[in-house]
């Protein structure tokens, strides 16, 4: 299925040096594809990174219901800003980059910061942010209890890190983004990406010292 | 190399994100200490832990209809967004600037001249007075002059009002009230002509006595 092939407002020129890279990128490909026009490649798209950008958006944001619309916004900016994404750079690098800004921007929003401060002040009661709920996927039946509730208690501990801390962390060890690319996602040096991991690391460190 | 130094270089190296430099001299330090190694196994293990945290998440069913309807929404705000613009976008500022100051230019060269020509009108009505006509007042001209005016302005009515009262009104002189401003509405409606009239061009006292003795 297309959006209208060939109309101007979505199409845009393919440089030859895209296309060489399109053929030995199958990401470059969709996004060429996008480009063009092509709202299948959209779709394609959204279903190879969907599933991580709403992992992702979940662990930033807690709620289930934010995390699906925080990726609703970040596959509607990649549409939006589909023209700015050059070959030469990583697509998921690029995806991960739009994801963590929205991310690290919903919970910048001062609407959302006196949501968890009136939550705060409430003595004893669970809060909507953190920690999130487990994924139910996270382990496997086998694993065992003692295994749920490690991944239980990390969960939390992520969930506790500031948020260019969680960010570091996530992109680079779970979606095994390299530190340049985390870099780029957040806006920040290698150098700083080095010094965000170390701290999250010694944070989890004493968060889990019971269970590592 | 210390151990705070070294601490600093366990995230990295188990990543494989160290320069070999860096990795070298960390080598180095590991050989001689045992407290960093077991350090270094436990941010090992740690991170290998944070590396099984699942990655993705299934997709609630509706979510990618939903994003897919808001692509479409954004595809056609693009769309009407690279429609040509009107003519007049395409006039640089100065353009419109000199255009509006032709057409304010030309409003006011209008109103002058529907001032002098009001002026011109009333010209026969000066002379008139002067050359001493008693049976036409300069302000009766005026008044003739503001009536030529308001005819060219407003649709004459269909009947002029009568000059007297019908029979059965005049016989029932009570339903007539003897107010004083009811004798000056022929000054009222001639009031615009008296108010466009200048000192020196005041009516003749004796035209005005007429006028309120007739009234």
């Amino acid at each position: 299925m297309r959006t209208e092939p060939g109309d101007p407002a979505l199409a845009a020129p393919v440089p030859a040096e895209a296309t060489a890279r399109a053929a030995a990128d199958p990401d470059v490909a969709l996004m060429l594809r996008l480009q063009a026009g092509d709202e299948s490649a959209f779709q394609d798209l959204f279903r190879k990174y969907a599933p991580r950008v709403l992992q992702l958006a979940r662990r930033f944001v807690g709620s289930q219901a934010q995390a699906e619309e925080l990726t609703q916004d970040v596959f509607v900016q990649i549409f939006r800003f589909r023209h700015r994404y050059k070959p030469q750079s990583r697509l998921v690098t690029w995806v991960f980059t739009i994801a963590t800004n929205l991310c690290l921007n919903e919970l910048r929003r001062p609407e959302r910061q006196l949501r968890v401060d009136l939550w705060d002040r409430r003595d004893g009661e669970d809060r909507p942010e953190d920690p999130p709920l487990p994924d139910p996927a996270a382990v496997t039946a086998e694993e065992g209890a003692a295994t749920r509730e490690l991944a239980q208690q990390l969960e939390a501990a992520v969930a506790a890190l500031p948020p260019k801390q969680r960010a570091a962390l996530l992109l680079s060890r779970v979606d095994g983004l390299a530190y340049r690319d985390v870099g780029e996602a957040i806006g920040c040096s290698e150098g700083a990406v080095k010094a965000l991991l170390f701290r999250a690391t010694q944070a989890l460190k004493r968060s889990l010292r019971d269970y590592v | 190399m210390r151990c705070r130094q070294a601490q600093r270089l366990m995230t990295p190296t188990v990543d494989n994100e160290l320069e070999p430099r860096q990795q070298h001299a960390l080598d180095q330090h590991l050989t001689a200490c045992a407290a960093c190694r077991q350090e270094l196994a436990a941010t090992r293990t740690l991170l290998e832990v944070v590396a099984r945290l699942p990655a993705e998440m299934s997709l609630p069913p509706r979510l990618e209809e939903v994003t897919l309807h808001r692509m479409r929404d954004a595809a056609r705000a693009e769309r009407s967004e690279r429609r040509p613009a009107p003519w007049w976008r395409s006039l640089s500022l100065p353009a419109l600037t000199v255009a509006a100051v032709a057409v304010l230019a030309l409003a006011v060269g209008l109103r002058q001249f529907d001032v002098v020509s009001t002026r011109s009108v009333d010209i026969p009505g000066r002379l008139a007075a002067k050359s001493g006509h008693q049976a036409a007042s300069q302000h009766q001209v005026a008044s003739e002059a503001a009536r030529t005016r308001v005819a060219r302005q407003e649709p004459r009515r269909a009947s002029e009002p009568p000059k007297y009262p019908p029979a059965e009104l005049a016989s029932a002189p009570d339903l007539f009230m003897d107010l004083p401003i009811l004798r000056h509405m022929e000054k009222l409606e001639h009031f615009d002509a008296i108010r466009t009239t200048t000192v020196d061009e005041a009516p003749d006292p004796s035209a005005g006595q007429q006028e309120r003795s007739s009234g």
